[in-house]
């Protein structure tokens, strides 16, 4: 799996580290320019995020699209590897990409504030910044992560094992069926979740009245177990859907 | 060694016959040492199977023989090198016999064609 | 020693057009087999099957005595009509991929071919011609120490040099502990290094036999056999 990874990351080094680039650069200007110009704080945080994202889909996407390569191509079809072991490699980049592309929106966000003259004892409740609390909430962000590219690797799985033209239209379609799928699963058992993929549910609580947000709040998490464990089954299916159609139903 | 092979007839047979002629006109001695299968495979480009092929029915014949951990080599009896000269020399007559009979040619007359025939080859 | 490669009532449909209606086959050790075939004759398919890329086939294939599948292709070289490197890559780094991947792998074998073929290790294999390209795939194929080595089309569409050096590195790298099936529809120059001959037609196995069989019975070569037999104008 790991010299798949090798493969894939030589495959897509060059767009990689290019995105990444691009994005601190832009992201340099914009907090430049912003600085400069006086503009509204939250004029740069949505600019901001939007950026960030544009750039995880970007990369998460490249992975994903490397996953479609080791379908197609001979030279990895014709590996004595498991069809797992080209997921994992592909999900274990992916996390790199997002896990690289967060830590420098957080490097950023602390730059930001600071120039602001913010500290992060305003926004948060530093008490309530327990290791624990933290620790949850990177693996319920990287869980979420995984769960989406496992459902956009299953849905290009199943478009490439349907040859009609629609195939790519079929592997859409499948992604966001199954996401809803697995929302639709989980209202039904828990009540209504927080986002698509979240089973983390993070509470920034504050004392004020309703409407608006006070800031310290304090940050408390809690693991849901149960959309959790339905979670893990739905992905441990999806590995398992990906592992039959890739072994016995997909041609070159 | 090289040779015009003919796709239509058994490849095997084609080398063999070539060998021979080789070993009968002196090319390759009594005794010499010749090529591995491997070697006559690449050099000729056919199958080594064949090649292999080849060599057991020169050791068949006693054309050939192999020295245990040492390889193939032709054999060392000139007896047998003249026999196979013989037999060579028995196909070539045997088939213009034929032929000249096909041309309607009498026994006496094939005799007396082939004499002057080598006269003229000593003359001229 | 058992047979490598066996075929049993092998079928494969693509849609509406029968690619191979079932095929049986058996190719024992130390062989060198030639596929003959038109094209759309099913030799692709079948050499594809072979190689594991096409899981999806009814009736049995047995690589060695174990189904085709994961294991079965680590036993076997495939050369496909298509690329086996990526656009990043140069030659020695397809040399590298195939080494991390096969442990059967000989890569003194590969740097003798290289020279052999006159492939420059450092060259981008986006700037191969397309002679230079297939040998690289050669190069690949021939340089694991594999037991059954599935060749499609060696040498179409190169030029009689490479060509030459090709079927020259085929007979060089013989073992008889290993087989090759070669697919191809040029005759002439490759049937000198062929044991045995499979025709196929329509997907349908029409005739499997010894090379010099055909010479010894019938006084033809492999090429007219086939136009005898292809020829229903």
């Amino acid at each position: 799996m790991l010299k798949l990874l090798k493969y894939d990351w030589k495959h897509s080094a060059a767009f990689l580290l290019g995105v990444l680039a691009i994005v601190v650069i832009m992201q340099a200007a914009l907090t430049i320019t912003a600085l400069a110009r006086d503009w509204d704080e939250i004029v740069v945080y949505a600019l901001g995020t939007m950026i960030y994202s544009l750039a995880a889909i970007l990369t998460v996407g490249q992975c994903c699209k490397n996953y479609d390569l080791s379908l197609r191509d001979y030279h990895r079809r014709l590996l004595p590897t498991y069809p797992l072991q080209s997921v994992g490699a592909v999900m274990i980049l992916s996390l790199l990409c997002v896990a690289v592309i967060s830590i420098i929106a957080l490097i950023h966000n602390f730059i930001y504030f600071d120039s602001m003259g913010r500290e992060l004892a305003d926004i948060v409740d530093l008490e309530s910044l327990s290791l624990s609390n933290v620790l949850s909430i990177t693996a319920s962000y990287l869980w979420s992560v995984a769960t989406l590219v496992i459902t956009v690797l299953a849905a290009v799985t199943i478009s490439r094992s349907i040859h009609a033209k629609m195939r790519v239209w079929i592997g859409i379609f499948s992604f966001f069926t199954l996401g809803m799928l697995l929302s639709w699963i989980e209202n039904v058992l828990f009540g209504s979740v927080d986002g698509m993929f979240g089973i983390v549910s993070v509470q920034m609580t504050s004392t004020a009245a309703e409407g608006t947000i006070q800031l310290p709040a304090s940050l408390q998490t809690e693991i849901a177990a149960g959309p959790l464990l339905v979670e893990v089954v739905f992905a441990a299916a999806l590995l398992y859907l990906i592992h039959y159609l890739v072994s016995k139903k997909i041609d070159i | 060694m090289s040779i015009e092979f003919d796709n239509n007839l058994p490849i095997y047979l084609q080398i063999m016959n070539y060998m021979k002629k080789q070993i009968v006109i002196g090319k390759l001695k009594a005794g010499d040492k010749i090529p591995s299968v491997r070697e006559l495979a690449v050099e000729l480009q056919i199958n080594p199977n064949t090649v292999q092929r080849t060599f057991q029915e020169l050791e068949r014949e006693q054309i050939v023989e192999t020295r245990r951990g040492l390889g193939r080599y032709v054999t060392s009896e000139e007896a047998k090198i003249m026999e196979i000269k013989k037999e060579m020399a028995g196909d070539l007559i045997d088939r213009f016999i034929q032929g000249m009979q096909e041309l309607g040619f009498q026994n006496d007359d094939i005799v007396s064609i082939v004499a002057e025939a080598v006269n003229d080859e000593d003359r001229g | 020693m058992s047979d490598l490669l066996q075929l049993d009532g092998v079928s494969k449909s693509y849609g509406a057009k029968r690619a191979l209606n079932s095929v049986s086959l058996t190719i024992g050790s130390g062989k060198i087999v030639g596929l003959l075939g038109s094209n759309g004759s099913g030799k692709s398919t079948l050499m594809k099957i072979a190689a594991g890329l096409i899981p999806n086939y009814e009736g049995h294939v047995w690589i060695n005595g174990q189904p085709v599948g994961r294991t079965s292709r680590s036993l076997t070289s495939f050369m496909p009509d298509q690329p086996l490197t990526e656009s990043w890559m140069r030659v020695k780094d397809a040399i590298a991929f195939y080494k991390d991947f096969y442990a059967d792998f000989d890569t003194e074998k590969a740097n003798d071919m290289l020279k052999f073929m006159r492939l420059e290790r450092d060259a981008r294999v986006s700037s191969l011609s397309k002679g230079m390209q297939k040998r690289l795939q050669l190069t690949l194929a021939l340089s694991r120490n594999a037991r059954l080595y599935l060749l499609d089309e060696p040498i179409g569409g190169v030029d009689p040099v490479a060509r030459g050096k090709i079927l020259d590195a085929i007979v060089e790298y013989y073992d008889e502990n290993s087989s090759l099936l070669i697919a191809t529809h040029l005759m002439q120059d490759i049937e000198r290094i062929f044991d045995e001959v499979v025709f196929l037609k329509d997907g349908e196995l029409i005739l499997h036999e010894e090379v010099e069989t055909i010479r010894a019975n019938n006084g033809q070569s492999v090429d007219e056999k086939f136009k005898e037999v292809f020829d229903d104008a």
